[in-house]
């Protein structure tokens, strides 16, 4: 597949006490909707804090829509007038209204729409009642209805890439389907020009909406690409106990119980079990991802047998 | 640059802390009237709370640039630096220069005050450039820069070389002194603030802005 990078990335550094994050390349393709997936604590918001701008004091060089680098991000409005971002911590002050969560985008942002945020925060059902509460304090909304006000925020402007921290978080099951659905008509409606990059835990909730996936683990990327090629690359495979001794050693992780196990495995060892009797299915992105971080994680509880 | 500052006033109403500050602004610009009038000048306390006022309208700045939203914006350099070296710059010499005329007055009424209203302004010089200097550094160090302007204003006490201000010290020398010193102080604060900029905000100043 032939395609351009919304944002490249070279040798992306950045320490914070024991933790490092080591980023030698990153690519961000333009015109689909990138996951960054990772557990907590692998660097996901650190790196998107630096994609950003947010955070400045990090090694590396980065370009924004094939021509920018990180300081003409600084130095002139056009790229972050091209970028949307929501974060999760201390994005808006906790007692602005929405009145002035409305007139603070409306100042800061040229290319921002009141009529589309006062319109989204009825189609997301932020006030359930119906209406628009221009004097409800943002810290009197609920976690997911203040995802909801930031996400009409960023939605409301016309940008050209969106950076969404952990925007399903805080949302229930609909809503998350709801998200899905802004991202992939944001993503259509650009016609190849506009892409996202998302941060997500809930890989199942966001598989659907996924072109491609980058997956983080303790401050590295650990395996990317398009998620078509992702399930190439892997397989699932089933079978009881004794088909797992057999072929153990080809298994990338493996979860076991009583009636048998499933592991996943890379396809190109598929000839290498031949004649087990296994079955193999197409993994999906979350077990994919479930299984590329249980076989990079530091974490203590991992039950690979 | 016109249109930033302008932006950025916009946004000042928007301070999490605007009332508390507003409130703190006044408090200390009356106490500096108060000090000024009630010891004809002769206290240099009275200057102190003057320039630190000014620090307060600084931060008001700078502290909508806290959230991520503005961090997220075109906006976000120009409110570390331009916009806030512009508006202390234009208030310092605003108060300087009322600070500068009330001393002519003083002087003309008061002859026999001269060294000493002439050293008390020279320490609101000294105040108003470790302010500003302050000021820069605190939004992303705030405790040591703190402690360090703390101790600083503290040893303004330690001048009080009587004979420079008696003897070869003038008024026009010291305005000049003044001014200068002002926009060196612009200048530093500025080429400090793009020295910051790169730092991230004060986890304590954050918090405190969050909470």
């Amino acid at each position: 597949m032939e395609y351009t990078n919304v944002i490249e990335g070279k040798g992306i550094n950045k320490r914070y006490g024991k933790f490092v994050l080591d980023i030698p390349s990153l690519e961000v393709p333009k015109g689909f909707a990138t996951a960054l997936i990772g557990e907590n604590g692998a660097g996901k918001s650190t790196l998107m804090d630096i994609l950003t701008g947010i955070l400045l004091d990090a090694k590396g060089d980065l370009k924004y829509f094939g021509e920018y680098s990180a300081k003409d991000r600084e130095n002139s409005y056009d790229v972050k007038n091209r970028i949307g971002y929501v974060g999760s911590k201390g994005y808006y002050f906790p007692q602005w209204t929405i009145r002035e969560i409305n007139d603070i985008n409306k100042v800061l942002f040229d290319n921002y729409s009141e009529e589309k945020f006062m319109r989204l925060l009825n189609e997301l059902s932020v006030f359930p009642n119906g209406g628009i509460d221009l004097k409800k304090k943002n810290s009197q909304l609920s976690d997911g209805n203040q995802m909801k006000t930031m996400l009409a925020g960023v939605f409301a402007r016309n940008t050209d890439m969106l950076i969404l921290d952990e925007p399903a978080s805080p949302l229930d099951p609909l809503m998350r389907d709801v998200l899905c659905q802004m991202i992939r008509s944001y993503v259509c409606e650009g016609n190849g020009d506009k892409s996202v990059l998302f941060s997500t835990h809930n890989i199942a909730d966001m598989e659907n909406v996924t072109d491609y996936a980058i997956i983080i683990e303790n401050g590295s990327i650990v395996e990317s690409g398009f998620v078509e090629d992702l399930k190439e690359k892997y397989i699932l495979v089933r079978g009881d106990a004794a088909q797992q001794e057999a072929i153990s050693q080809h298994l990338y992780t493996v979860t076991a119980s009583q009636f048998g196990f499933s592991g996943i495995m890379l396809s190109d060892d598929l000839d290498s079990i031949a004649g087990t009797g296994v079955v193999t299915e197409q993994a999906t992105l979350s077990q994919i991802c479930v299984a590329v971080m249980r076989h990079n994680t530091k974490l203590d509880y991992c039950p690979v047998i | 640059m016109l249109r930033d500052i302008v932006i950025g006033f916009k946004l000042i109403k928007h301070s999490n802390t605007r009332k508390i500050d507003i409130l703190i602004i006044a408090l200390f610009l009356c106490i500096g009237v108060i000090v000024e009038i009630s010891g004809r000048g002769l206290n240099f306390l009275g200057g102190f709370y003057i320039a630190a006022s000014i620090l307060c309208i600084y931060e008001q700045v700078e502290k909508v640039a806290v959230f991520t939203l503005v961090q997220s914006s075109g906006l976000k350099k120009a409110l570390q630096t331009v916009i806030p070296v512009v508006t202390s710059f234009v208030l310092e010499i605003f108060l300087f220069t009322l600070l500068l005329i009330e001393r002519i007055i003083l002087i003309n009424m008061y002859p026999e005050n001269r060294a000493e209203l002439l050293k008390s302004l020279f320490m609101v010089i000294v105040i108003l450039l470790l302010c500003v200097i302050y000021s820069t550094i605190c939004m992303k160090f705030y405790v040591v820069s703190t402690v360090i302007f703390v101790f600083m204003a503290g040893a303004l006490s330690a001048i009080g070389n009587m004979e420079l201000f008696r003897n070869s010290m003038s008024l026009p020398l010291l305005a000049a002194i003044g001014y200068i010193t002002i926009v060196v102080g612009a200048a530093s604060q500025y080429l400090i603030s793009n020295l910051m900029y790169k730092y991230s905000f004060s986890k304590f100043v954050f918090r405190r802005l969050v909470k």
